[in-house]
């Protein structure tokens, strides 16, 4: 290290100077030698064939024969198949009703992106946009044709359970964690056990769990559907694990505050929701956006019990005969909307917390 | 006076006192809505299970768990513990246990590697490492993992050739749509196997204690080694070292061990995405190190091999432990997901026998009662190797 001055540790890194830097980085050293040679191996071996097949052996159109005999990625599958890997066994002449249901999500998506201090408000309206496109999927307005919930399926199913589920278990999980929080033993140990069972038991049992017990507990005249059933098991299931990321927040909140609150008269709900809930939501977020991730990833367990998400109906679309093998297509493809989905997610509530962040450093 | 409110001993000698002391009626007011809750919540309960019982009677099931002692009539694809249809399903159970601590355990392995990798990708300064570990992390964290199942099922079975065209990979190992076939010692060959490992270690023990303690007897070790090889090549050429090599037929490939499809998928793809949960927990871990720490490093002069050594790892692994050990206890709950691409684990199993009984709320209480106490114990032994090892 001679004549190398120790500069601390973050004012090592030195400005980009083309050639040099770009030497150093990947052939700095044996090891890093070493690994770029891996890697220009790795490019050399299997570049082409990716290539090739992504692009080049392609087929964007023609039949599954075409395909075949071209040897690369069939994506005139995915086009053939389009409406039923978005929608699945949903009637044709009725393809607005979800397309219809999209749209209004998405707008408010892009809505919630602009309007980021208003994020209450943004909910309500995801909750409005989710009623709207149930009323709209099911037919229940003046002047639609009713559709059975059995033909309901694919993106719509998966986003709408994911707004619905997270709608209703986040209000649940602040309630068990609040409960879970109390010094009342009679509340607090129900909530606690209830959190710990829940997060020790993997989600397709729970899923399992209502869809067979849900109907033996309710009167026999009530019936609910498999969709409402899984929908009601997924909720129960990601409101243990939001508990669970609130309490943490709840108990590194200095006790102050819920003393300077009831020290001014104010109740224990009213104190919660004006002065404890706020801080300790805003101080989970990045929990939360796992949390709600997580949820959109498990609502495709859904398939299990015969469910058409969008993962589902993806897989029926697989059934044709004429179109069997051309799996990798149409998984990279579902795979792209799921990353989509869940990216938009992490990113929306990453900059709902930088705004916090900036707006309490003025 | 000043009572513990909170347990139920003390509840019920409040409410004594305060039934008897009429002053205090607040405190007579919490008292008595904590035993209408209490009462509340045992009548939903009694309900819940008074209803549920007329319920199944009307079906005519039976409830209870006698139905585990009967016959279960199905087989297994896979086990680790013998299993048959003639055997009960409480055994049925237990093999896909088995299976499940089999993925798990194998799984568990290769995820720690994969994150172990990945987390230094993350952190090298090497630019395309590092961007192509973030990219397989952001993929395989943001999409559901029954699709990469799907996916990598579809790779092990779908884009695998038949046995007939089956790729051999090395001599005798081949992968096929039936799985991997690889030679496996015969019975014989197993007890060569073993005689030549416990050689080999008895010869090594007895070098290291010749280099400690020079001079004592300098031939034993070499002595050893000469024996171990001469009983080695003495069984080869006398037929007691067989290996079952598989052979390629038509329909199938016999003969020899056997990975399935199945296992390899659910090995494979609980690898693959617990593997980057595990390099962020890594990542989060370094990164939360004070960068003091390696100031101070730098500043004494250490190599920065021996910074990352002495000063960055042995921190890391204590703030990401128990991240890690939470990741691979959801390991061996997604594991239950073998039940979507037909691996015989645990819920697999009981699935089966749930189609053919209607016990589901039994069964699904066993797989609870498992899971939950599987992740307990695993937590307890934690708590407790953590609090002996002072973190």
């Amino acid at each position: 290290m001679a004549g190398e001055m120790t500069l601390p540790h973050s004012a090592r890194r030195e400005r980009p100077v083309f050639p040099g830097r770009l030497l150093r980085v990947y052939f700095g050293s044996l090891g890093r030698s070493l690994i770029t040679l891996v890697f220009l191996l790795l490019a050399v071996i299997f570049g082409p064939g990716a290539v090739k097949w992504l692009l080049l052996n392609a087929t964007f159109f023609g039949d599954a024969d075409a395909c075949r005999l071209n040897g690369g990625a069939c994506w005139a599958f995915i086009a053939t198949k389009f409406n039923l890997i978005l929608f699945g066994p949903y009637p044709a002449e009725s393809l607005w009703r979800p397309i219809l249901f999209l749209a209004l999500v998405g707008a408010v998506a892009v809505y919630g992106l602009f309007a980021r201090r208003s994020y209450v408000w943004v909910i309500v309206l995801w909750i409005i946009a989710d009623i709207v496109g149930f009323l709209l999927m099911s037919g229940d307005l003046p002047g639609l044709t009713l559709v059975d919930r059995a033909r309901w399926g694919g993106l719509p199913i998966t986003i709408g359970i994911s707004i619905a589920g997270l709608a209703s278990a986040f209000p649940l999980g602040v309630l068990l964690a609040l409960g879970g929080n109390s010094k009342n033993h009679l509340i607090s140990t129900p909530c606690r056990l209830y959190v710990d069972v829940v997060r020790g038991i993997p989600a397709i049992t729970v899923v399992f769990m209502t869809f067979a017990i849900i109907p033996l507990i309710l009167p026999k005249d009530i019936v609910f559907d498999k969709l409402f059933r899984a929908g009601v098991g997924l909720t129960l299931f990601t409101a243990a694990y939001f508990a669970e990321a609130l309490r943490g927040a709840l108990q590194a909140l200095p006790r102050g505050q819920a003393e300077a609150a009831a020290s001014l008269g104010i109740g224990y709900w009213k104190a919660n929701f004006l002065v404890v809930l706020p801080q300790v939501i805003s101080a989970s977020l990045q929990p939360i956006a796992n949390i709600s991730i997580a949820f959109v990833k498990n609502s495709s367990l859904l398939i299990i019990i015969g469910l058409f998400d969008l993962l589902g109906s993806a897989r029926s679309s697989l059934y044709d005969g004429n179109w069997q093998g051309f799996y990798k297509e149409l998984y990279l493809f579902v795979g792209l909307i799921y990353l989509a989905i869940c990216l938009f997610i992490q990113f929306y509530i990453a900059s709902i917390e930088r705004e916090r962040e900036t707006r309490i450093s003025r | 006076m000043h009572f513990p409110q909170n347990d139920i001993v003390s509840i019920i000698t409040e409410t004594v006192m305060a039934v008897s002391n009429p002053v205090g009626p607040q405190r007579l007011r919490k008292v008595m809505a904590q035993c209408a809750m209490a009462a509340g919540l045992i009548a939903l309960l009694v309900l819940i299970a008074f209803t549920v019982q007329q319920r199944l009677e009307a079906q005519g099931i039976a409830s209870g768990f006698g139905f585990l002692w009967e016959r279960a009539g199905f087989d297994l694809s896979e086990s680790m513990i013998s299993f048959d249809g003639n055997d009960s399903y409480a055994r049925a159970l237990l093999a896909g246990f088995s299976n499940t601590l089999k993925v798990a355990v194998c799984s568990i392995v290769a995820a720690v590697v994969i994150g172990l990798v990945a987390a230094a990708a993350q952190l090298s300064e090497h630019a395309l490492a590092r961007r192509t570990a973030k990219l397989y992390v952001a993929v395989v964290r943001n999409t559901p993992l029954l699709l990469q199942l799907f996916f990598w099922f579809g790779v092990f079975t779908v884009s695998m050739p038949g046995p007939k065209a089956a790729l051999q990979l090395l001599p005798g190992v081949f992968a096929s749509n039936r799985g991997i076939d690889f030679p496996w010692p015969s019975p014989s060959g197993w007890l060569v196997v073993l005689t030549l490992v416990i050689g080999l270690a008895a010869s090594l023990i007895l070098w290291l204690k010749n280099r400690v303690v020079p001079g004592s007897a300098p031939w034993t070790p070499a002595a050893t080694l000469t024996a171990v090889l001469g009983f080695a090549i003495w069984s080869a050429f006398a037929g007691l070292f067989e290996l079952d090599i598989p052979v390629a037929g038509g329909f199938s490939i016999r003969g020899g061990g056997k990975i399935s499809p199945e296992f390899l998928t659910l090995f494979i793809g609980l690898s693959v995405y617990t593997g980057s949960y595990i390099a962020e927990a890594i990542r989060g871990a370094v990164l939360a190190i004070p960068s003091g720490q390696i100031d101070a490093g730098n500043a004494l002069g250490l190599r920065s091999s021996m910074v990352l050594l002495l000063i960055v790892i042995p921190q890391a692994v204590r703030i990401a432990l128990p991240a890690v050990v939470s990741e691979l206890l959801n390991l061996v709950k997604n594991s239950s997901l073998g039940v979507a691409v037909g691996y015989p684990e645990l819920v697999s199993a009981g699935n089966t026998a749930m189609n053919q009984t209607g016990q589901a709320i039994e069964l699904i209480t066993i797989y609870m009662a498992v899971y939950v106490t599987f992740n307990f114990i695993v937590t307890k032994l934690f708590a407790v190797w953590e609090r002996r090892y002072g973190w």
